[in-house]
């Protein structure tokens, strides 16, 4: 037996792209469901540097690109107010550095309206202990801290709060074709079996590196690039404002603040396959070396994590560029498979980048509306999606004053549901000491559907993402949903070796010094105190 | 100028200390902190994290033939010393026991303090928990035991202590109030006397919280069958053994050098002289005949993990890969975690390797010292 649904339109892909088509296509009231093979924003969207580009990083090589970015930039601050820090960037000429990079950069910035201005060595050397003394010029530019967690959340929420809906962890096992038209898909519910057929008049591929999979569903031919990045988290926030290096983008050359820590990166390498998030360490010392010009004392920061992300990189023609992957366009492509393939009832659309994601589903919805026959307009860029701010906290005595702090600028919409929970003296407990988690935010964030994942978890609260990589909240917040009846031990216990197969891969690449301690004590209390063993995880993983 | 001097703090250190002075030595121990002895258990495990044997044990040490005996006697006269600590073991070298771990699975391991009772055909089993210890959750102990143990009939109860707090309450925490408060205790046992709960039971689970010096009053006082379920440090079981062994070490006269961070060493002649530790701001030496290396490994903190590489923190020896000591000055000897990363799994030796290993240290300073021969 499979459930059948009807809409107007499927977007396959829960990244930040898919919810923003499904948000874009909300607010010009347009049925939409959207399906996800996993949780939301598991994949590219919160794999990546959290950075709002200003477009100056592309404003030599894709001075297009570096608009948009621009004008984008502007839009995100207004628009989704809760999920950015505007830390303002630099861009760092050190004396390697080519002299002549620099004045076409700063020429294009003026020419595209940026605002680029030139801070005086001694004040950004003041702001900035940590930068390199050997620098030749810096210039602020408006690039901001953006958190993809609360950002893709947020517009999701916003989407459903205005009628659209969502499967997530489901998936798309079939393109529904009749006709020369993709009619809807069949996805499957990753946890039960059960299949879903969806119908819809038009189907929108959102799914980042898995995108040519589902063309293939269709038998549609599809080329793309993904390339592989990796980033690492320091345990510390040593910046206060974006550092980048004024040369050609390369590896290695940017530090976001974001939160309490920094994050660094990237590198870039062509993978074939979407799920491959693998992280080597020589990629790592690659990449440190490079970030060493910028940041001198890298090597003595302590690094608690490294994570990577595909880029999915669409190539007009077939042909493969053979190189590093960065010389294809960071542009975004929208592919009407009808004009295309002859195919109907399916659009395709990829590259771009974070900072550019609503102008990606603006242009998406934009050509599905022609394809529908509607002629709603886009409202993105004047309907902002709530903040996070509140002041229902400030005088909650039960809380810790960190705690406290942390809702105030964290719990938005769940504020009510959260200050419901903190009546009950269990809510007000704080389980996650380094992000400051209570179990009232973690039940606030609990997915409606039962199922029990510290990752989804995580993703929602920052639970276990600070310096000891929830070696003690995990497993506090696993028990406590088993005591508060939201899952059985025995499926609390999968998602505990889970979450914690999952933290170590990403601590063991980067484990010497405290972070190798810290990895140990992590194994030495759940395999050996916890009597949690790694055979079992084997067999259920 | 001392007869040994042992560096580190943690079950090696301590038990090395206190068998050498039993021996007539005269010791000193330094130590920058204290050691990850208090993040433990309190249980001694033949393999962490496994339910494998004597024989993997000695593969996975590449033990020689003596090891067994060796460590019938080390386990023996652990036992001896725990007990002059007031702090008394059970077990025994050959047989594993099964106990209930803090999360209610179960786990092989081969000695342990006698507030923990192995699992044995008990059918009524109920786990107690204490309201706002987060890290001991009576439901999901009950779930997983019960899932270990299908033919029991295990349930659960949570007694409110009345504490209030902002921070996250430890089990070290709840332990520390029960010492300091006879009314909490008495609240205890007329609680579980009166619900029916635990009243029926024949087996207490308890997390390991019961008092750092009370624990024997509450035992007693209980009368039903209990044990500590060691899980989230810190495990009071694990610093009871801590405080205990350290107590006995003063007693015996052993002199502690606390806050004192050993960084290097000053040889001669293939012999280590002193070491150079910092405290409180200033450098001293600390000399000695003999030196022992308990430091621990990475998670000790006696070595730590350079891309690709190791070093050795407290003397700055030269070590391969995994820690180990390439050349020794014939007077120094490691012992425990300190060996090197090749007797460490998830981190640790697993405390029976601690016993075998002090154990053969401490008989080879006893040799060196009565001239006859020099480490191997």
């Amino acid at each position: 037996m499979r459930t059948i649904v009807e809409t107007d339109v499927a977007v396959i892909g829960g990244g930040v792209t898919g919810v923003g088509v499904l948000r874009d296509l909300a607010l010009r009231g347009i049925r939409a469901l959207l399906i996800e093979q996993g949780d939301l924003g598991h994949g590219t969207s919160t794999r990546n540097h959290g950075l709002l580009h200003s477009g100056c990083r592309y404003a030599v090589r894709d001075p297009e690109a570096a608009a948009e970015s621009y004008h984008e930039n502007l839009i995100i601050k207004r628009t989704v107010p809760g999920s950015i820090e505007k830390t303002g960037g630099l861009f760092v000429k050190l004396p390697e550095d080519e002299d002549g990079y620099a004045s076409n950069w700063l020429a294009s910035c003026r020419s595209l309206g940026i605002p680029v201005s030139e801070v005086p060595l001694a004040e950004a050397f003041a702001a900035e202990p940590l930068l390199n003394k050997r620098a030749e010029a810096v210039y602020a530019v408006p690039d901001a801290a953006v958190d993809d967690f609360t950002l893709l959340v947020d517009v999701a929420a916003d989407a459903v709060r205005r009628g659209a809906q969502m499967l997530t962890y489901h998936r798309v096992r079939q393109l529904l074709v009749q006709n020369a038209r993709v009619t809807g898909l069949v996805c499957r519910d990753e946890a039960s079996g059960e299949e879903t057929e969806v119908r819809a008049s038009i189907v929108v591929n959102a799914a980042g590196p898995w995108e040519k999979q589902i063309a293939e569903l269709a038998g549609l031919p599809f080329t793309l690039i993904n390339n592989k990045g990796m980033l690492v988290v320091f345990n510390r926030r040593f910046n206060h404002r974006v550092i980048n290096r004024l040369r050609m983008p390369g590896d290695g050359d940017i530090f976001v603040p974001a939160h309490d820590v920094t994050i660094f990166g990237t590198t870039g390498i062509n993978v074939e396959d979407p799920d491959d998030t693998s992280l080597e360490r020589a990629e790592l010392e690659g990449m440190l070396a490079i970030g060493r010009a910028l940041i001198p004392t890298i090597d003595q920061l302590r690094i608690i994590r490294a994570y990577s992300g595909s880029r999915p990189l669409y190539q007009v023609d077939s042909v493969a560029d053979g190189g590093s992957g960065r010389n294809v366009t960071r542009g975004m492509a929208l592919i009407d498979h009808e004009e295309r393939d002859g195919l109907g009832g399916i659009v395709s659309i990829t590259g771009g980048k974070l900072t550019t994601f609503r102008l990606m589903a603006e242009k998406t919805v934009d050509l599905v509306c022609a394809k529908l026959g509607s002629s709603a307009s886009c409202q993105t860029a004047d309907v902002a999606v709530a903040g996070r701010r509140t002041q229902r906290f400030e005088t909650s005595r039960q809380l810790s004053p960190a705690a406290r702090t942390k809702l105030g600028s964290w719990a938005g919409l769940h504020a009510p549901d959260i200050a419901k929970q903190l009546n009950d003296k269990a809510g007000a407990q704080t389980i996650c000491e380094c992000e400051q988690v209570t179990w009232a935010e973690i039940q606030a964030a609990l997915p409606p559907d039962g199922h029990f994942r510290l990752g989804d978890i995580r993703r929602r609260t920052r639970l276990g993402m600070g310096p000891c990589q929830g070696t003690f909240c995990q497993f506090r917040a696993a028990a406590l949903a088993v005591k508060h009846r939201k899952v059985t031990a025995e499926a609390a216990c999968r998602s505990l070796q889970r979450a914690l197969a999952e933290r170590k891969k990403g601590m063991a690449v980067v484990a010497t010094g405290e972070t190798a301690k810290q990895l140990q004590l992590m194994e030495a209390i759940y395999r050996v105190s916890l009597g949690l063993k790694e055979e079992e995880e084997i067999a259920h993983v | 100028m001392y007869d040994c001097a042992v560096i580190g703090e943690g079950l090696s250190g301590l038990l090395t200390a206190i068998w050498l002075r039993e021996e007539g030595r005269t010791v000193a121990l330094a130590a920058s902190g204290t050691g990850k002895i208090v993040q433990s258990s309190g249980l001694f495990d033949l393999i962490p994290g496994s339910d494998a044997g004597m024989e993997r044990w000695m593969q996975l040490h590449q033990l020689d033939d003596a090891a067994p005996g060796h460590l019938e006697a080390a386990v023996d006269r652990f036992k001896a010393t725990a007990k002059a600590a007031a702090c008394p073991y059970a077990g025994d070298a050959l047989h594993a026991a099964t106990v209930i771990s803090g999360s209610g699975r179960l786990k092989k391991t081969g000695l342990y303090p006698v507030s923990v009772l192995p699992v044995s055909g008990a059918e009524k089993i109920t786990v107690v928990g204490f309201d706002g210890l987060t890290d001991f959750q009576p439901a999901f102990v009950a779930a997983n035991l019960g899932r270990d143990l299908p033919h029991a009939d295990v349930k659960h109860m949570s007694i409110d202590l009345g504490l209030q707090t902002q921070r996250t309450l430890t089990q070290l925490d709840i332990a520390r109030q029960l010492d300091d408060d006879e009314a909490l205790r008495q609240r205890i046992m007329t609680v579980l006397s009166e619900k029916p709960t635990s009243a029926g039971a024949d087996l207490l689970v308890f997390p390991s919280a019961l008092g750092v010096h009370s624990w024997r009053d509450l035992m007693t006082g209980i009368g039903t069958p209990m044990t500590e379920a060691a899980g989230l440090p810190p495990n009071a079981a694990a610093f009871r053994l801590y405080r205990g062994l350290r107590q006995l070490a003063v007693r015996l006269g052993v002199r502690f050098y606390l806050d004192a961070t050993v960084f290097a060493a000053d040889d001669e002649g293939g012999r280590v002289t002193s070491v150079r530790y910092r405290s409180g701001g200033r450098e001293q030496a600390l000399a000695a005949d003999n030196f022992v290396l308990a430091t621990g490994g990475v998670l000790g903190g006696g070595l730590e993990m350079l891309a690709g590489a190791c070093r050795e923190t407290a003397l700055g020896l030269t070590v391969d890969g995994f820690g180990r000591p390439l050349e020794t000055p014939a007077n120094v000897w490691t012992t425990g975690a300190a060996c090197g990363l090749q007797e460490t799994i998830y981190g640790i030796t697993g405390g029976m390797y601690n016993l075998l290993s002090v154990y053969r240290t401490v008989g080879a300073v006893m040799r060196m010292k009565e001239g006859s021969v020099s480490h191997a």
